[in-house]
């Protein structure tokens, strides 16, 4: 009979510890089941970037033979060949202007601009632009059409793209007012 | 010029169903532009003394009296014959004359080859007759402007 008992109150006993742990056991899982952390959220809300055309590119008069007329950012025309260059038209420079948010950098595309300039007669010459982005409206005079200006950056959501052009004259050119267009892309990097 | 949507056309389009995305991307467009000048006959002349004859003759136009590129003075202010009844075209280019030899200053003429060639006539040659009298030979240099 008193092992009996004894036997019992073991079994209690384990049975209460068992209990015990159980409830602790769910305590801990309890504390587990929330916990947070934050992260902070953050946006740059940027003006729309726009570009506007506020001047074309002339290269004025130009003496039918065989060269090359150079019209550079700045506006400073040369040549090479047999052309000549009449003083009668003064020669210019295309500019845009572009606006945007600070001094964000933005990408430039060019495509599609002519390769040629046409005339009314469909007669045409060659051209190859020369670009050049700045921060101010004072351009370098780049006279080199190998490379293209494809990035700019904004000075105070401000920037430049001056684009001159090498254009190139036939012996025989015919007389005429010769054309094309220029296209410039501009997009924030 | 594309620029993005403004806020208030925005505001607009939504109200009309229309999704309005700001635009990433803006494009301009300028032109491009040059003139060719057909140097005809007068270009093998840049840079180097003609005579108004030649000039004249070039242009199909009448000669006159003219005298070849010889011009005889004229003592006083008779003012040579073949440039009594110059062409419009280089008349305009003479600004003045004067008694002994000739003196043009420097001026401009369109020629009616190509379009709006313009020419300056730059200075003449001066007479050599001695004592100030006798034949001299007029020449005229011709450039593109």
């Amino acid at each position: 009979m008193t092992k009996s008992l004894k036997r019992t109150a073991n079994v209690r006993g384990l049975l209460a510890l068992s209990v015990l742990l159980l409830l602790g056991a769910a305590s801990m899982r309890a504390v587990q089941a929330a916990d947070n952390a934050t992260a902070s959220a953050t946006a740059v809300v940027l003006q729309p970037i726009a570009v506007a055309k506020s001047a074309d590119l002339v290269f004025g008069n130009v003496v039918a033979g065989n060269g090359d007329v150079t019209v550079a950012t700045d506006g400073a025309r040369t040549k090479t060949g047999a052309t000549g260059l009449p003083t009668g038209a003064a020669a210019n420079a295309a500019r845009f202007d572009v606006t945007g948010s600070g001094n964000n950098t933005f990408s430039i595309d060019y495509t599609g601009s002519d390769t040629v300039l046409t005339d009314a007669s469909s007669n045409t010459m060659a051209v190859d632009w020369i670009t050049e982005a700045v921060a101010t409206t004072v351009p370098t005079g780049k006279t080199d059409p190998s490379t293209d200006a494809a990035t700019g950056t904004l000075s105070s959501g401000a920037a430049y793209i001056f684009v001159g052009g090498k254009l190139t004259v036939g012996a025989a050119q015919a007389a005429g007012t010769y054309t094309g267009v220029v296209k410039v892309t501009v997009a924030y990097n | 010029m594309m620029t993005a949507p403004s806020s208030a056309r925005c505001a607009l389009l939504a109200a009309a169903g229309w999704l309005c995305a700001p635009a990433l991307a803006a494009t301009a467009m300028a032109q491009a532009s040059a003139t060719v000048v057909v140097p005809a006959p007068i270009n093998d002349w840049l840079g180097v003394p003609v005579s108004v004859q030649d000039l004249l003759l070039a242009q199909s136009a009448p000669a006159g009296p003219a005298t070849g590129n010889l011009v005889p003075h004229v003592p006083g202010a008779t003012i040579p014959a073949i440039l009594r009844l110059p062409p419009a075209w280089i008349a305009s280019a003479v600004d003045s004359r004067q008694g002994f030899g000739i003196d043009f200053a420097a001026g401009a003429a369109l020629l009616p080859r190509g379009p709006a060639a313009a020419v300056s006539v730059a200075a003449s040659g001066q007479g050599t007759g001695t004592g100030g009298d006798g034949d001299a030979p007029l020449v005229i240099t011709v450039a593109f402007n």
